[in-house]
């Protein structure tokens, strides 16, 4: 792989990570409190970051030998 | 448990953050697959299901402050009055007090029952809230509920106001007949009449 489209893969892997890292972040102060907003913010905002992440993740490995 | 596994994660992700260049070797590649596609993946089911498990504990429900009166009336000192003779006796366990008898509420419901669950909470933080004594359910309370316990036990099946006519018990157990609404157990939470009711005061664990 050359190094401009590995450097394109590592970007990817950093902006995957960093939404991957503030879903599960969100999903961890969630736990601090039993509230039904609690919930919601879990379901509704920390899952789909997380989701976010992981699809930009593999999308990265698909592209990843263009 | 979750949480130790979500922080767990998060470090294992960091570590892709701050050196995606790892991931140019094989180990690098294994190491990224595991924090950002199998353990998100895994520590979001197991914190969907524990958040839902929370959400069936008696303090998840009060804690909206319109329930607080429902929360009260399991207090009243009367043992005709239904959900505070269940609670005070652990007919029930109190800890999941709401959800043992309302199991189809909100988001253990049906689409339409998950989605005025939401709406709940958009009149509780945005709309007009309604004054506990107008709080009603949806639909007449299904004997299921009460069923659930009671079918089978000696009191219910041989209860002389069950038994007095023979068509009672079937329309009883096919739901024709409401548990609550025909006038046989209707002292459910009548939160309204609160401020007239006496109260239990449960003995304080001594140290």
């Amino acid at each position: 792989m050359n190094e401009t489209l590995q450097l394109k893969v590592e970007n990817k892997l950093r902006l995957a990570s960093t939404l991957v890292i503030a879903g599960l972040g969100l999903q961890l102060l969630t736990f601090l409190s039993n509230h039904p907003l609690a919930f919601l913010a879990f379901i509704f905002i920390g899952s789909p970051l997380v989701l976010a992440g992981t699809v930009l993740y593999l999308w990265s490995l698909m592209t990843a030998h263009d | 448990m979750v949480p130790a596994a979500i922080a767990l994660t998060m470090a294992l992700a960091m570590v892709i953050l701050l050196f995606p260049s790892s991931t140019r070797q094989r180990g690098g590649k294994i190491l990224a697959f595991f924090p950002l596609f199998i353990l998100p993946a895994v520590v979001g089911s197991l914190g969907g299901m524990e958040h839902l498990e929370r959400s069936k504990q008696t303090q998840f429900c009060l804690s909206c402050h319109v329930m607080t009166e429902h929360g009260r009336s399991l207090g009243v000192d009367d043992p005709n009055f239904l959900p505070a003779s269940h609670f005070q006796n652990h007919r029930i366990p109190p800890e999941r007090a709401c959800y043992t008898c309302h199991t189809d509420y909100t988001m253990y419901g049906d689409i339409a029952s998950k989605l005025r669950g939401l709406r709940h909470v958009y009149v509780y933080y945005i709309g007009a809230v309604p004054q506990p004594s107008e709080v009603k359910l949806y639909s007449p309370y299904n004997n299921r509920e009460c069923l659930f316990c009671h079918e089978g036990a000696r009191s219910f099946e041989e209860g002389v106001s069950h038994t007095l006519e023979p068509e009672i018990m079937p329309a009883i157990k096919s739901n024709e007949m409401s548990c609550l609404s025909s006038g046989c157990h209707d002292q459910a939470h009548r939160v309204a009449t609160l401020k007239d009711q006496k109260f239990w005061a449960p003995p304080q664990p001594q140290q």
